[in-house]
């Protein structure tokens, strides 16, 4: 399925802070990570992956060093600041909160999927 | 793509192909970040691109497959780099940003002097019209004795929030579910007021007053009766927030409705809890009682007060007809007849449609704040009005300093080549016009389908967009609301066919096998389906009970399923729309 970009767009730096909670990771591991965990409906093009890992940097929830990995390759690899690990608490309950809204605004919540009561 | 093969070095594709090493410099060429800043940005999109390379053929993709499935997942490179070079500035130190702030603030300065001699210049509007008044006119035409607002504000004020509630309301639980009991203490605690609700509903009209000191004075009272008492004496402090150049419509507050709705919750769990006792005519007053307060919502004079009285008449609706069904099998004469004389059911010639005269009076106030008057009706677009209209309705609180500047650029750019005030009017009414044509016509006409991107179409093109940009921003696509409106209607006519079908059962013995096989006077509506122009289909199930059901917005009669499917425009719909029994899936 494709989700529209607006959609996305709060959306992505979410899940690239879950995903970095877990350990570093450098800009191909995110791409291919957050399309296989979310069964390929979050894709995130390069266009998109680095200016958001920019933005995270900037505001200061991940940071990034040079490593040097298998192969004598240079990668830059991103990790969760403390500030970063913050942030996510409060994004994922604010999330949880948003789906269980618009539940109850598409579906109708509680209403829409339960039995109804006998005399 | 021979020319990527001679790059290849080794499998650790130290040097990139040409058209990946080419996307890199565009991209990077483009930023325009400083020099540091583009060497870190190259090598990693560098790094990027190596990683890439040597996973996609180790999956046994060619060298040329996975340059090309790179390149092509990269997107768009102008897009890219303008954005690499947003997020790499907010990284830059601060000392550089204080440097940059200060000089955009003097450029802003400079801005806003440039916008005040262009104000001068362009002239002031000068309003000569109350179209807050005009709204108001329904309302004071209902002699106070008739309106409910007043009783209405009183239980506002005196509605109580208990600990859960929150959780209760937006779940909406039945008897015996995890929320229930926190849902049974709101209830409780606000007993005191569910009389005066009933008594408001009674009355033939909302009343609410828009715009003036009393919202002012209500939010204040509001506040303090939820114990904000800092806030409200803030707000007293602050006064009303009046923009003497602001259009008036635009800033009228409707703080009502998110009460009305909680009101609407609490009588529906009320009721629950009442048919859970075995109190039916009690349940359905109750019921009935939100059925007439979402009418009041739904003659208001906004679309938004509109579309919310159809969430109320929703969920009202759709809890008297799980009642009913559950009682199908031993409701009395004298219920059904009680039923039937209730406010749902009582006014079947009444069609409910969207009522869009209040959009066109919003619109008219805009024009007379966001243009001249030379007193021949015609006049010139305000660049500053124009662009207080825009930061009404699309504030952005991420704005970064200079957008400030791009923004008033823009306006300035806008206002250059604007359609004067007579055109502007012209060009709204005319396309006003058509929209209202098209929404007339039934949803299975095809025709409708130009509603869906009407306004873009007519204003495609950037010029014919600048020239009545004030049109683009703020004619609405009315399609859904008037959708959803007629399938409002359709919900009650598929009341009024459930009382038929019962009282069939209840007379002769049995149910129908089609509603128009109903004698005549059962049906008090013609249960007409908005998507096919016939009856609702109306059958029994292998185990006898009856289903009665709409062929829904993909206009197929699928016998009444329930599978969730993707309709227009994305919205998830189910393949027909079932009323009974209860309605699953919305």
């Amino acid at each position: 399925m494709q989700i529209e970009r607006e959609l996305l767009k709060g959306v992505l730096p979410l899940a690239v802070l879950k995903l970095l909670k877990r350990r570093a990771m450098y800009g191909y591991e995110l791409v291919t990570e957050v399309a296989s965990r979310s069964d390929g409906v979050l894709k995130l093009g390069q266009s998109t992956l680095y200016p958001l890992l920019y933005n995270l940097e900037a505001q200061g929830l991940v940071e990034s060093e040079w490593r040097e990995s298998e192969g004598s390759r240079d990668r830059k690899y991103y990790k969760l600041t403390d500030k970063g690990m913050q942030r996510l608490e409060r994004d994922l309950t604010q999330w949880e909160a948003l789906v269980r809204g618009m539940g109850q605004l598409v579906l109708g919540g509680g209403e829409a999927q339960l039995s109804w009561i006998r005399l | 793509m021979s020319d990527s093969a001679p790059s290849m070095q080794s499998d650790s594709f130290e040097a990139l192909p040409v058209p990946l090493v080419e996307l890199v410099r565009r991209v990077v060429r483009t930023t325009r970040l400083w020099p540091g800043e583009r060497r870190d940005v190259q090598a990693e999109l560098e790094s990027h691109f190596r990683e890439g390379l040597i996973e996609l053929t180790q999956e046994g993709l060619s060298l040329d497959e996975s340059v090309d499935a790179l390149r092509d997942g990269f997107g768009d490179p102008e897009l890219a780099a303008k954005l690499i070079r947003r997020g790499k500035k907010r990284g830059r130190p601060m000392i550089w940003k204080f440097l940059i702030g200060t000089a955009v603030a003097g450029l802003t300065g400079l801005g806003a002097g440039a916008g005040y001699v262009a104000v001068a210049y362009f002239g002031k509007p000068s309003p000569s019209v109350d179209y807050v008044a005009k709204i108001n006119e329904p309302v004071h035409q209902t002699p106070e004795d008739d309106r409910a607002w007043p009783i209405l504000r009183e239980v506002i004020l005196n509605m109580k929030e208990t600990e859960g509630f929150e959780e209760a309301r937006s779940t909406m639980p039945l008897p015996g579910e995890a929320t229930w009991p926190q849902a049974m203490k709101w209830v409780s605690e606000n007993r005191h007021v569910l009389p005066n609700i009933l008594a408001a509903a009674n009355k033939s009209a909302l009343g609410f007053v828009y715009g003036g000191s009393d919202t002012h004075d209500f939010l204040i009272a509001r506040a303090r009766s939820r114990g904000f008492h800092e806030e409200a004496d803030q707000m007293q402090q602050d006064g009303p927030n009046e923009d003497p150049l602001a259009p008036p419509t635009i800033s009228i507050l409707l703080p009502h409705l998110a009460d009305l709705r909680d009101m609407g919750r609490l009588l529906v769990l009320e009721a629950r809890d009442r048919f859970y006792h075995g109190d039916f005519t009690a349940a359905w007053n109750s019921l009935d009682a939100v059925h007439r307060l979402a009418m009041q919502l739904v003659g208001g004079q906004t679309l938004i007060e509109q579309l919310v009285g159809r969430a109320m008449l929703a969920i009202a609706h759709q809890d008297m007809r799980r009642m009913l069904f559950e009682v199908r099998d031993t409701i009395t004469s004298d219920q059904l007849t009680g039923v039937a004389a209730s406010h749902a059911l009582s006014e079947p010639e009444r069609v409910l449609r969207a009522n869009l005269d209040g959009e066109q009076l919003f619109f008219q106030d805009v024009v007379q704040y966001v243009f001249t008057d030379d007193g021949t009706g015609n006049g010139r677009l305000i660049p500053s009005q124009y662009d207080r209209v825009t930061w009404l309705g699309h504030a952005d609180p991420t704005a970064q300093p200079g957008d400030a500047l791009a923004r008033e650029a823009r306006t300035m750019s806008i206002a250059a080549v604007h359609a004067d005030r007579r055109e502007t009017l012209a060009k709204y009414f005319e396309l006003w016009s058509r929209m209202k044509e098209l929404l007339a016509l039934p949803l299975y006409d095809t025709r409708r389908a130009e509603l869906s991107n009407l306004v873009e179409q007519s204003l495609a093109g950037e010029m014919t967009g600048r020239r009545f940009a004030l049109i683009g921003l703020l004619l609405p696509s009315l399609s859904n609301a008037d959708q959803s409106m007629r399938e409002m209607d359709m919900e009650l006519s598929a009341l009024h066919a459930i009382v038929g079908v019962l009282r069939c059962k209840l007379e002769h013995g049995s149910y129908p096998s089609q509603l128009s096989d109903l004698p005549p006077g059962y049906l008090s509506r013609d249960p007409i389906d908005a998507f096919s122009g016939l009856y609702l289909r109306f059958r029994l199930s292998p185990d006898g009970a009856p289903v009665l059901y709409s062929i829904g917005r993909d206009m197929v009669d699928d016998g009444g399923s329930t599978e969730s499917v993707t309709g227009s425009g994305g919205r998830p719909t189910t393949k027909d729309i079932v009323y009974w029994p209860e309605r699953l899936g919305r």
